[in-house]
């Protein structure tokens, strides 16, 4: 069984990615989720996975000073560049979320009383939700290997896809075009840009373009509130026909999302033109698995 | 010659890996002696993945890497290599050397995209 692999993502955050993706996650009948926005995830708020299965995720590495070896010497203090290691005036201790473990201070220390130690960065859960399986996942504040998490919440994903034989992982992706929207993509079989009639919608549009492109992977463009700025969609439009990417449908700006989104509910749920357009634009997107 | 895969397992049934720099196992393959061996990519940092693989790649005399599409940073280093690197996107790492072997896999491009 091959399993086709479809991002959403968007340079440019909140155009619409997570409204699109918990739509889809109730249009395609087979489908195993993966919230691959790590740093702010929220297609959890709407999907209510139970989880099945908690995954510990060690990223980093931080330095742990062994109080009873330290000689109080403060070398670490002088060494460390971000400032992590403080004297409070009864001993040195280490900022876990200042240190950054590049270990100048465990090769400073003379007493060998600091080593760098695998921190636990976050969590990965396999979960269940009404319509098929869904991993997501939690990074903890001031980590920054979120492009590796995204990775193994795409492993595990494809994992669940294989073990109950599901063809399809639809990804809900990271924002930007930079480690976590590349981990997001990469190796994927189809990749949904989302973006809205905006200056920096059709700015950051173009940039995410050029990194889908990277990868050799065929594109298609929803463009999401699009009558809230004609000249500018059609301006999208413009960009989208010299680069030869196809528009997959256009979302009207509709009260109905918002009512939707703070129901914790998919819009396709309601009966309302922004639903009518997104079932569209599955249908479309559908015909390329 | 020599070539490099990124795959999952260590097999040459083993489907090639979706990323390039961050799979579990990379086989170094000689053409001549046929002769393999599989490295296992205990990537150590979270950092700088890319360039490590492509020095990994250099340090065994490899000519081409068959992978999945590298991402811009391990591209930026192979660009300053002579490795080709061919996109084996879909195939198990035996079906990509024999594909490699009659000129049929896709050349990827290191200085334009698509």
């Amino acid at each position: 069984m091959l399993v086709f692999q479809m991002a959403i993502v968007s340079g440019k955050g909140g155009t619409g990615k997570t409204t699109l993706s918990a739509s889809f996650s109730y249009l395609a009948k087979d489908r195993v989720m993966a919230d691959c926005d790590v740093d702010a995830p929220n297609l959890h708020i709407i999907l209510k996975p139970q989880v099945i299965e908690k995954r510990e995720y060690f990223g980093s590495k931080k330095a742990v000073l062994d109080q009873e070896k330290c000689v109080m010497c403060g070398v670490c203090e002088q060494v460390c560049r971000f400032d992590a290691i403080k004297f409070d005036g009864n001993g040195y201790s280490v900022t876990e979320y200042a240190c950054e473990g590049c270990g100048a201070c465990t090769i400073a220390c003379p007493a060998k009383a600091l080593q760098l130690v695998q921190s636990l960065s976050g969590e990965y859960y396999l979960s269940k939700t009404d319509n098929g399986p869904m991993v997501h996942a939690l990074l903890k504040p001031s980590e920054e290997t979120s492009g590796d998490l995204i990775a193994e919440v795409r492993k595990l994903a494809l994992k669940g896809a294989y073990d109950s034989q599901i063809p399809l992982v639809i990804i809900d992706g990271a924002p930007g075009i930079g480690c976590p929207a590349t981990s997001s993509i990469t190796s994927t079989n189809y990749v949904i840009l989302v973006a809205e009639p905006t200056m920096s919608g059709l700015h950051d549009l173009r940039r995410i373009v050029e990194t889908v492109r990277h990868f050799r992977i065929k594109m298609g463009v929803v463009v999401n509130k699009y009558d809230i700025n004609p000249s500018k969609t059609q301006e999208i439009e413009e960009y989208c026909k010299t680069e030869e990417i196809e528009i997959l449908g256009k979302v009207p700006y509709d009260e109905c999302v918002k009512r939707a989104t703070e129901n914790a509910q998919p819009v396709i749920l309601y009966d309302c033109p922004a639903s009518d357009e997104i079932k569209r634009v599955w249908e479309n997107v559908s015909s390329k698995i | 010659m020599k070539i490099m895969i990124a795959v999952d397992q260590p097999s040459l049934d083993s489907k090639i890996s979706d990323r390039f720099a961050r799979t579990a196992y990379f086989l170094i393959y000689d053409l001549q002696d046929q002769k393999y061996q599989f490295i296992n990519n205990d990537i150590e940092t979270k950092h700088g993945a890319g360039p490590k693989a492509v020095q990994l790649a250099i340090d065994n005399k490899v000519s081409a890497i068959i992978s999945a599409i590298p991402g811009e940073n391990a591209m930026d280093a192979i660009k300053e290599s002579k490795i080709k690197v061919y996109d084996g996107r879909g195939f198990s790492a035996k079906e990509a050397l024999e594909k490699f072997k009659n000129g049929e896999l896709k050349e990827v491009s290191t200085t334009h995209h698509l």
